[in-house]
């Protein structure tokens, strides 16, 4: 046995998109222990409701993330149009499902990438980006910003889409399915990539529930759990969703949950152009905002909650967001009890950590 | 199952174009919806500084005394709302972002209020908003619609100023204005000449009033939509009539004899007027229904059967200071207080019981 010695690990480190800091305990080359620490980007956006009016807070609220950020804006809107009474027309709420699932695309894709990259895949992982501009270049022209959309207003949207472009997207994303296909099929099939993920954090379906995981970690070990069933957001009700469910539990079985939601968004997508119904896209939004509310909304990371309480002004005196990568935190502490050093960085990986998001 | 399985991908992209573009050499191509910087028309400018109250980042300066308008690029993040809000349409979402810089950059535009006339409203910076007294009832809808904070509306002083300095003279209150006694600019010196022919003048006032009323029809359903209609609890109304005199739309009719309180509520225009002024405070906002109508009939018996043994009120003269407060405060003009000469004019008392509460001195009672 040999001693014990902690490695810091982050906030800045090569294999991390975003600064957290583990401090990892280890022995040998096992790892026994693992604290998380965050707080090193904290904006304090939550506060900042008190002093913007409710319609100027959208933009904020989107750029508590880069990645989520069109999930953000809907959460928040929803929200304040919760504590308002307001119904948004329905051809709003399927522009927003569409908008949504483009960004789960965009963000699966980027995190395919980024995966490869722990694993030192680079040709692979830039395969994926390469892919994902696709993508990016459709949010770009539906929408006027690649990553950060501004598109979703208290009310409704703010521009409509036209049928033609929404079938021409249908299109797009159907011609590069073969695209992705070939990419995927090097995550599951490869086997220098299934050596580093088959079998690698076990996360059992018990720990899974009873340390609160969502959204794909969840799914991976079993755990039946999607908003999009339960139809509380957008129109997935229509789009007769179900969620993908792998058993196993470990990196690869993470991995595939996110693949397989890749093709799932594209039929979603398809589906809803064509159940799309004519209509307005927005409804006049006035008064304050008194009340509260709170709504729940299934992120490309998992479950994020939001809340939002008036006092009758024009500012919102709390705003809560709660998101998936805060609930997936104490998942990873544990699937990082017990191995290797070398696979900490993909098992920080495939909780797709958004630290951004949880520091707000 | 199996090894070099991107193998295809790799070798298919060795006959693939760059996925990349050489940027700068080969430009981008931008799409119609991109956001990429904030541009400004400085001709269309007026400097009302809406902009800058709708920017979420605090990214816009308006500086209407120094005549600029600038726009801190590192805080701006091209959400465009300040694109929507412009009442001029002088700001666009130009496609191409702003060059890279090394420092943190404020883009300043010098802005020459000059005239302008976009909209047939006249901008220039010699005209002003005017109001015309004589039928200004300082309901106070032009400070709640001006952008700028520029109005000041007393309605107990009978007092309406405005701020030269801030006002940017976009004609929202104008158009807002129940009574049609606001004017900018050169209107206003229209109006003056059109004074010398009062008899055009008059017919030109009540084609005026119709078309107002015709537009407040409109306006309030468009604008409010559903909820508050506004309601007298007539138990307690005593029909003084002093909401009529003070309702800038003409939406109310009182007839005391009969007891009748009526609003019509699509000229109703909600300002409030009425209600601060009313001796009874009856006035209030509330959910329309038929119940109203039934409440008016119940109290109107019970109010006319007290007024057969209507009581006045009577001076104590031993008390009485001659303030000349009860005279100020009777909605009714009933009262006259002069040095050591109370009267009250029984016809026009509605026994409202303002005087009483009115009088410092206690030597007013029932």
């Amino acid at each position: 046995m040999g001693k014990k010695t902690i490695i810091p690990f982050g906030p800045q480190h090569p294999v991390l998109p975003e600064p957290v800091h583990l401090d990892l305990v280890i022995e040998d080359e096992t790892v026994l222990e693992a604290i998380p620490s965050i707080g090193f980007i904290h904006r304090g956006l939550e506060k900042l409701v008190e002093t913007k009016d409710y319609t100027q807070m959208v933009y904020v609220i989107e750029r508590i993330c880069g990645i989520c950020s069109f999930g953000h804006g809907w959460g928040y809107c929803a929200a304040v149009e919760g504590a308002m009474n307001v119904e948004i027309p329905k051809r709003a709420e399927y522009l927003r499902t569409i908008l949504h699932e483009l960004s789960r695309l965009h963000s699966h894709l980027l995190w395919l990438g980024l995966l490869a990259d722990a694993f030192g895949f680079e040709s692979l992982f830039q395969h994926c980006w390469r892919v994902r501009e696709t993508i990016l270049d459709i949010l770009e022209k539906t929408t006027g910003g690649r990553v950060i959309f501004s598109i979703c207003q208290v009310g409704g949207m703010r521009k409509d889409i036209d049928d033609k472009t929404l079938k021409d997207i249908v299109a797009i994303l159907n011609g590069i399915k073969a695209e992705i296909k070939e990419l995927t099929d090097v995550f599951l099939e490869d086997d220098s990539v299934k050596n580093r993920m088959c079998g690698v954090g076990v996360l059992s379906k018990e720990d899974a529930e009873e340390l609160c995981a969502v959204g794909p970690v969840a799914r991976g070990s079993g755990v039946v759990q999607d908003l999009r069933m339960t139809n509380d957001h957008g129109v997935y009700g229509e789009l007769d969703f179900e969620p993908m469910i792998e058993e196993a539990g470990d990196c690869y079985a993470r991995c595939k949950v996110r693949i397989r939601e890749v093709f799932q968004s594209i039929e979603l997508i398809e589906k809803a152009v064509d159940k799309i119904p004519a209509g307005d896209v927005s409804v006049e939004v006035k008064g304050n905002v008194d009340g509260e509310f709170a709504t729940r909304i299934e992120q490309p990371r998992g479950e994020a909650f939001y809340y939002a309480k008036g006092a009758d002004s024009k500012f919102l005196k709390r705003m809560r967001v709660r998101t998936p990568t805060n609930m997936n935190i104490p998942a990873l502490v544990k699937t990082l009890q017990g191995c290797d050093l070398a696979d900490v960085p993909i098992l920080v990986l495939t909780i797709d950590p958004c630290i951004s998001c949880t520091e707000r | 199952m199996g090894t070099f399985k991107i193998a295809k991908t790799v070798v298919k992209s060795l006959f693939r174009k760059p996925a990349t573009l050489m940027y700068p050499v080969v430009p981008r191509e931008w799409e119609e919806r991109t956001r990429g910087s904030i541009g400004i028309e400085v001709e269309k400018c007026i400097l009302c500084g809406i902009c800058a109250r709708r920017c979420p980042t605090a990214a816009i300066d308006v500086d209407r005394k120094g005549g600029t308008w600038e726009i801190h690029r590192m805080q701006c993040i091209q959400c465009g709302a300040c694109v929507e809000a412009c009442p001029k349409d002088c700001l666009l979402m130009e496609n191409q972002y702003t060059e890279p810089e090394a420092e943190k950059v404020i883009d300043s535009f010098e802005v020459v209020l000059e005239k302008t006339d976009t909209k047939g409203l006249s901008t220039t910076i010699e005209g002003s908003l005017t109001c015309d007294k004589d039928e200004c009832v300082y309901c106070g809808l032009c400070v709640k619609t001006c952008p700028c904070e520029a109005l000041i509306v007393d309605r107990k002083e009978k007092k309406w100023e405005v701020d030269e300095e801030a006002c940017v003279k976009c004609g929202a209150c104008v158009e807002k204005c129940p009574k049609k006694c606001l004017s900018l600019g050169e209107e206003a010196a229209e109006e003056a000449t059109k004074a010398e022919k009062p008899k055009k003048d008059k017919k030109a006032a009540k084609a005026d009033k119709t078309e107002k009323k015709e537009k407040a029809a409109k306006k309030p359903a468009a604008a409010d939509g559903e909820g508050e209609v506004l309601l007298c609890n007539t138990e307690e109304c005593i029909f003084c009539g002093l909401c009529v005199k003070n309702c800038p739309c003409e939406a109310l009719v009182v007839d005391r004899k009969e007891k009748k309180w009526e609003v019509d509520i699509e000229a109703c225009a909600k300002c409030g007027a009425c209600m601060e002024n009313c001796p009874k405070s009856c006035l209030s906002f509330g959910a329309p229904d038929g119940k109203p109508e039934l409440k008016d009939k119940k109290p109107a018996k019970k109010t006319a059967k007290k007024s057969k043994e209507k009581s006045f009120p009577q001076l104590d003269e031993e008390k009485c200071i001659y303030c000349g407060a009860c005279e100020n405060a009777c909605p009714c003009e009933a009262i006259s207080a002069e040095m050591d000469d109370w009267t009250l004019d029984k016809e026009k008392c509605v026994s409202c019981g303002v005087c009483i509460d009115a009088c410092p001195a206690e030597a007013l009672k029932m």
